[in-house]
């Protein structure tokens, strides 16, 4: 399995704050990495040392086989970054915006309208940047992101503040460029997001990876107690453990067709992460 | 530093049409030759007035406004806004992390300033009023673009120490009160001409002013020396202030 990012035991201080503490993290092809931490956990810092923009305290990263810290303008032609405050150019139409990146990053203007087609912005191509409302402003600076077809996509909280249907969209398109190919590195400090989008997840708290894995593995690894909650016809609900008189009492309600829901109650991404840090992901 | 031009043609086009969107641009746009235009009227009905034709002197000044205006207001505020503005609004990271480089992007963004500036200050010459016979034609369009070059450098410069249009319009203004009154009122305090034989505006103004006096100006070792260690002191200052953390102040 190639891999496309690698960092290894990154530090980053602010003076006398410590952002990241000692940061190991793999982004490997193909797949939806998350990076879910609330606010302040280090996830723009990170997104920022392997793009270039920010230089690590210690530590060594690497991003398409090249040090982070000496790549140059070349590199970004094969990654894409969105982050939590791209700009656009207010007064330009859509197309114009993007027709000065796709002459940028020398690609044919002719792909703008299939993506704009595809992110559903096509009656907008003639309209000022400035006048979009915030998901359409996030689907522009989205297609500018993967207008040449790049290798690697950084995300920052692409779907923050923005409503349901907006961010089911964006996922959607996220999981078709990944069906393509394009291999993503996204943060969020939204669990269920993490969940639908993410191959693996890293849980970062206070600059330090506290898990990493596939978001079902992570769950199953603190399903230490396995327990059951049930929605009886009488609409009273029960929480049933795993052992013999608990699964006796199940087996009971179910033969006697009392029970209207049946749940497992594994842990969610939140509540491994409130379990490990003591602390909630808003 | 890789510097593809054909991404440097691609930025200055999108600067051009940006500038052409920007108020304080199309009002400084209209404001030079507007005034110039205005000055000379004024002065060529004065002396209707009086029955007699004005001395070239007084249109040699209605030049040097002019030309003072574009070597300022246009060269230096303009690049300033135009950096500071791609700070306020992210867009300056997005074309950074979009592979273009610190010299195309300062490429990009001056030479459309510099082209505009070159022709306002022929526009300017041409309806000054001044008697075109008068001006070395050549030494007038040398000088005045090693201004406007050097007031790019320097807005630029400015840019990057201003992080929204607001901040670069308050730095850019000292520069532009010096470098523009006291080539100006040189002709009327003698301290200032002194100070403003060192001036690369001041030695601007000083060539007009010849030129409408009759006088040959001789661009001596001096003056283009002052023009020549100006310009690359505005580049190295730019230089060693880029080199600290590109176009971001810290
Ligand atoms: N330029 C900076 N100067 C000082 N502190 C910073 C800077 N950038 C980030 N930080 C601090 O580093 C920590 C991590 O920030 P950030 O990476 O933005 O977190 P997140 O994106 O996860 O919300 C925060 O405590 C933040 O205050
Ligand atoms: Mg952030």
């Amino acid at each position: 399995m190639t891999q496309l990012i690698t960092l290894h035991n990154i530090r980053k201080e602010f003076g006398e704050k410590v952002a990241l503490a000692e940061l190991s993290i793999n982004l490997h092809e193909g797949e939806i990495l998350g990076f879910l931490g609330p606010s302040g956990a280090g996830k723009t810092t990170t997104i920022k040392i392997i793009t270039g923009q920010l230089h690590q305290t210690s530590g060594e990263a690497e991003v398409l086989g090249k040090d982070s810290r000496k790549i140059d303008e070349s590199i970004y032609r094969q990654i894409g970054i969105v982050t939590d405050n791209s700009g656009v150019y207010d007064e330009f139409s859509v197309y114009d915006n993007l027709a000065l990146f796709a002459s940028i990053l020398q690609v044919d203007k002719s792909t703008i309208d299939g993506l704009l087609a595809r992110v559903g912005l096509s009656a907008e191509k003639k309209q000022a940047a400035g006048k979009l409302s915030k998901g359409q402003k996030q689907r522009l600076v989205l297609v500018r992101a993967i207008l040449h077809n790049p290798r690697i996509l950084f995300l920052d909280e692409p779907t923050s503040g923005l409503d349901p249907s907006t961010a089911k969209d964006i996922h959607d398109l996220l999981l078709e460029l990944k069906s393509e190919g394009t291999s993503i590195f996204l943060t969020t400090h939204n669990m269920e997001e993490a969940t639908r989008l993410c191959d693996r997840v890293a849980l970062l708290n206070e600059g330090r990876v506290v898990e990493e894995g596939a978001p079902l593995d992570i769950c199953l690894r603190y399903n230490t107690e396995k327990k059951y909650e049930l929605l009886l016809s009488d609409k009273s609900t029960l929480v049933l453990s795993h052992n013999k008189h608990d699964l006796q009492a199940l087996s009971d309600l179910l033969n006697s067709d009392q029970v209207e829901t049946l749940h497992s109650l594994e842990p969610s991404l939140e509540s491994v992460f409130l379990k490990v840090t003591g602390r909630g992901l808003q | 530093m890789n510097i593809s031009i054909s991404r440097v043609i691609t930025i200055a086009q999108f600067k051009f049409k940006e500038l052409t969107k920007n108020k304080t641009f199309l009002i400084a746009l209209a404001v030079i030759p507007g005034m110039t235009l205005v000055m000379r009227w004024l002065y060529t009905s004065m002396g209707e007035e009086f029955g007699e034709e004005m001395p070239p002197e007084i249109f040699g000044m209605v030049l040097a406004m002019g030309v003072l205006y574009v070597l300022t207001m246009l060269s230096i505020s303009m690049p300033a806004t135009l950096l500071s503005k791609d700070k306020e609004k992210h867009t300056l990271r997005a074309l950074m992390t979009s592979s273009v480089s610190g010299g195309e992007y300062f490429l990009g963004s001056i030479l459309p300033l510099l082209l505009i500036g070159i022709i306002l200050n022929g526009v300017v010459l041409v309806i000054s009023g001044l008697d075109m016979n008068m001006v070395n034609i050549p030494v007038f369009f040398l000088l005045t673009t090693l201004g406007i070059v050097t007031g790019n450098v320097l807005g630029m410069t400015i840019g990057i120490f201003a992080k929204d249009q607001m901040a670069a319009g308050n730095m850019a203004t000292p520069f532009l009160l010096i470098l523009m009154l006291i080539p100006m009122f040189s002709m009327l305090l003698e301290s200032l001409a002194q100070i403003s034989q060192y001036i690369y505006t001041g030695i601007v103004v000083d060539m007009i002013f010849n030129y409408s006096a009759g006088v040959a100006f001789i661009l001596t070792p001096f003056k283009l020396g002052v023009m020549l260690v100006e310009i690359a002191a505005a580049i190295a200052l730019f230089l060693f202030v880029y080199k600290r953390n590109g176009f971001e102040q810290d």
